[in-house]
């Protein structure tokens, strides 16, 4: 388990992480640890942004839903209780009315026959708990119910009043000194049928608060009747006791059924839905309020919700693993090729030792052929002369001269000797650095050693060489024949650069910082801006095909780095080229040791 | 010392002790010999005098050994010219002989070698 987990982690973290990126000169041209961070963030944005988009907007949008269909939804039910409550009413009205339009009035003053019409009402449409006439004058002239009512004088009770103004009247619900919730009904009968009589009812509330029982869906919904004072007209199950104020404020009126956010009184997020009950005969005392908790409604959107964000955090994880495994693996890859290029590049730099030893080498026979040539025509005139003479010929020179024109012709002979011998001991000094790594180098006399080889070159094309150095010369510690290799490539390009007249300068001196400078300048045909950029990289060539490889200033600039130091060049088109090297004084221990190892 | 039956030589190196030893070798040996230290004055030589045979070096001061070669044998096809040289490689070789050189020798030259070639013997190498 944890072996897998190690192993994961090890291939999501980066080769190229845990070694120097100075392990090989030749590596330095890519930042591995930059492009691999940059190209997981890219990745992982392009492809990670879209999507928190798209889940944010759906889940908006979800919601927005959400919230309207629920609102529809209170809206509809609230509707529902109101056409309850107000058919409940509009029912027992027009039973009231009925009774009043077409039973005649003498009839329903009996009280035998009232109490059958109050029978036959409680059967039909229930509700009703009891039945009075009352005439014009207020005195109620019959009376059917479970208490002794009849004679009782309504005339001055406002409910009275309002009823003849109005032709119904329907009260709040009220105790009164029956100590049960009821609701007075009364209705007035038609002028042109007869006297004006007003039949009053009373109406126990318990079938109203069953039908409003049957609105509810969810436990904590709440259905009940306010009036219009904002008192509790049936039960409630949170704003309080019937016949009490309410811990609600009653809504501005609206015609139609409406509903709005609101908090319940324990705090939690509810929609309120409210309807003024009015009925045909006009409105009534009551306001419907349907109160319904958010958190129960959102029930079903909240495992959605739950369901999609883990499905976005999963999508999310999935992406960034996917993403840092391929990035890793690309950017390995790429490590990798790169690390190969950087060991190819450590064997075409032995082999471009070779190949630069190998036009030493050319440079070299000629040189040292031609004091040979000198040698044997010398050698060989004074044998011919002693030949002759000893063959008894005539003499070929003058008596007693021999001796002085041999010299001559002998100190030719030594003098070419002497060449060969300089020309020899450059080579072997050349060819010394195979031995050692680090020692002190006086850069001046190895510049002028290098610089030999080219003389007699330079004095064939016209071409002027100089050496700038400050008289004492600058000693540092560093490998001598890497130095030697860097003098020499550059002096060759600086060569190649010409074809007649022209000048090459190598100034040395030291920089503020203790460096050593080296600069090798020329007055060839020089570098185009768009080519500076790339001649430090190997194959990087402008000669035809098989002219050049392209490696001499890549080798070099992989000694230079194997050495500490730094390379840069200058140039303008037509006017020349300047190479500055920038060396330390001293090349540390370990350094050395790893460019030792490195070859 | 110059006679009609001597035959003549040029000498075209700028290297002059080896210009000047060879042509007292060659003149032990019955040749008479010019000496040019540079190739402008040895295309001069050579329209003045006849020459029998030029030993032409290809690295001179002035103008190329091949330029020598080519001119000298525009005016005179049948002129026998013997390249020597420190510095030839293989590819001047072959384009000394196509030019019309009757020899390639490298320095240092063995006497009898050159002897054989001025006496119209050895073609080539």
């Amino acid at each position: 388990m944890f072996e897998a987990i190690g192993g994961l982690l090890s291939s999501l973290w980066p080769r190229f992480w845990r070694v120097n990126a100075e392990t090989s000169p030749y590596q330095a041209f890519v930042n591995y640890r930059r492009l691999w961070l940059t190209t997981i963030l890219v990745l992982a944005i392009a492809s990670v942004a879209p999507l928190v988009v798209l889940s944010v907007l759906h889940n908006r949008l979800t919601k927005d839903a959400v919230r309207v269909e629920r609102e529809l939804r209170t809206v509809r039910l609230a509707s529902n209780a109101r056409r309850s409550v107000a058919h409940f009413l509009e029912e027992r009205l027009d039973a009231l009315d009925f009774t009043g339009r077409e039973f005649r009035q003498d009839w329903i003053l009996d009280p035998q026959q009232l109490a059958s019409v109050l029978e036959h009402l409680k059967l039909g449409f229930g509700g009703f708990s009891d039945l009075g006439v009352v005439d014009a004058g207020g005195i109620q002239v019959a009376y059917s119910g479970p208490y002794d009512l009849a004679g009782r004088d309504y005339s001055r009770h406002e409910w009275f009043e309002r009823c003849l103004a109005r032709g119904i009247y329907i009260s709040d619900v009220f105790e009164g000194y029956r100590g049960v919730p009821h609701i007075v009904i009364a209705v007035r009968s038609a002028p042109e049928q007869g006297p004006v009589r007003v039949l009053r009812a009373t109406l126990d509330t318990e079938r109203l608060i069953a039908a409003l029982e049957t609105v509810k869906l969810a436990v904590h919904d709440d259905v009940f009747l306010v009036n219009r004072a904002g008192v509790i007209q049936s039960s409630s199950l949170l704003f309080g006791q019937v016949l009490q104020k309410a811990a609600i404020e009653v809504p501005p009126y609206s015609p139609r059924t409406q509903a709005q956010s609101m908090l319940d009184p324990q705090g939690e997020r509810a929609l309120l839905g409210y309807a003024f009950i009015e009925t045909k005969y006009g409105e009534t005392p009551f306001v419907l309020l349907l109160v319904r908790r958010e958190a129960e409604m959102m029930e079903s959107l909240l495992g959605v919700g739950v369901a999609s964000a883990l499905f976005l955090a999963l999508s999310i994880l999935g992406i960034f693993l996917i993403v840092a495994l391929t990035s890793t693996y690309m950017i390995n890859q790429l490590y990798r090729a790169d690390r190969a290029r950087g060991q190819t590049m450590l064997g075409l730099e032995e082999a471009g030792r070779l190949a630069s030893l190998g036009r030493l080498a050319a440079g070299v026979a000629h040189e040292i052929n031609n004091p040979l040539a000198v040698i044997n025509e010398e050698a060989g005139y004074m044998r011919d002369v002693l030949t002759l003479e000893q063959a008894g010929g005539e003499p070929v020179l003058r008596a007693g001269a021999p001796g002085v024109e041999f010299k001559e012709h002998l100190d030719s002979i030594l003098e070419c000797v002497e060449r060969c011998g300089l020309i020899t001991r450059q080579l072997l000094s050349f060819a010394r650095q195979v031995d050692v790594s680090s020692e002190p180098v006086r850069v001046a006399r190895v510049a002028e050693e290098i610089l030999s080889f080219f003389r007699k070159e330079a004095g064939y094309r016209n071409i002027a060489v100089r050496l700038e150095a400050p008289e004492e010369g600058l000693e540092i510690v560093s490998d001598r024949g890497k130095l030697q290799q860097v003098l020499f490539n550059l002096l060759n390009n600086a060569f190649q650069a010409m074809t007649k007249d022209g000048a090459v300068t190598v100034s040395i001196d030291s920089t503020e910082d203790g460096l050593v400078r080296i600069a090798v300048s020329d007055t060839g045909c020089g570098i185009p801006p768009a080519h500076l950029g790339k001649i430090f990289e190997p194959f990087f060539t402008t000669k035809g095909r098989g002219a050049g490889t392209g490696l001499g200033l890549s080798i070099t600039y992989g000694l230079v780095r194997k050495l500490k130091g730094r390379i840069s060049v200058e140039s303008q088109v037509g006017v020349g080229t300047t190479v500055t090297i920038l060396l330390p004084t001293r090349v540390q221990e370990a350094s050395a040791h790893e460019s030792a190892v490195g070859r | 010392m110059q006679d009609e039956s001597r035959r003549s030589i040029l000498i075209v190196d700028d290297e002059r002790r080896f210009t000047a030893a060879l042509a007292k070798r060659l003149e032990l040996r019955g040749f008479s010999c010019c000496m040019a230290f540079d190739g402008l004055s040895a295309l001069a030589f050579l329209e003045k005098r006849p020459f029998d045979a030029v030993l032409l070096d290809l690295r001179l001061p002035d103008i190329h050994g091949m330029q020598v070669l080519s001119r000298a044998l525009a005016a005179r096809p049948a002129l026998r010219v013997i390249i020597m040289t420190a510095h030839g490689d293989e590819r001047d070789r072959r384009v000394c002989l196509r030019l019309g050189a009757k020899a390639f020798l490298r320095k240092p030259v063995a006497l009898p070698e050159l002897l054989a070639l001025l006496e119209g013997g050895g073609e080539g190498r």
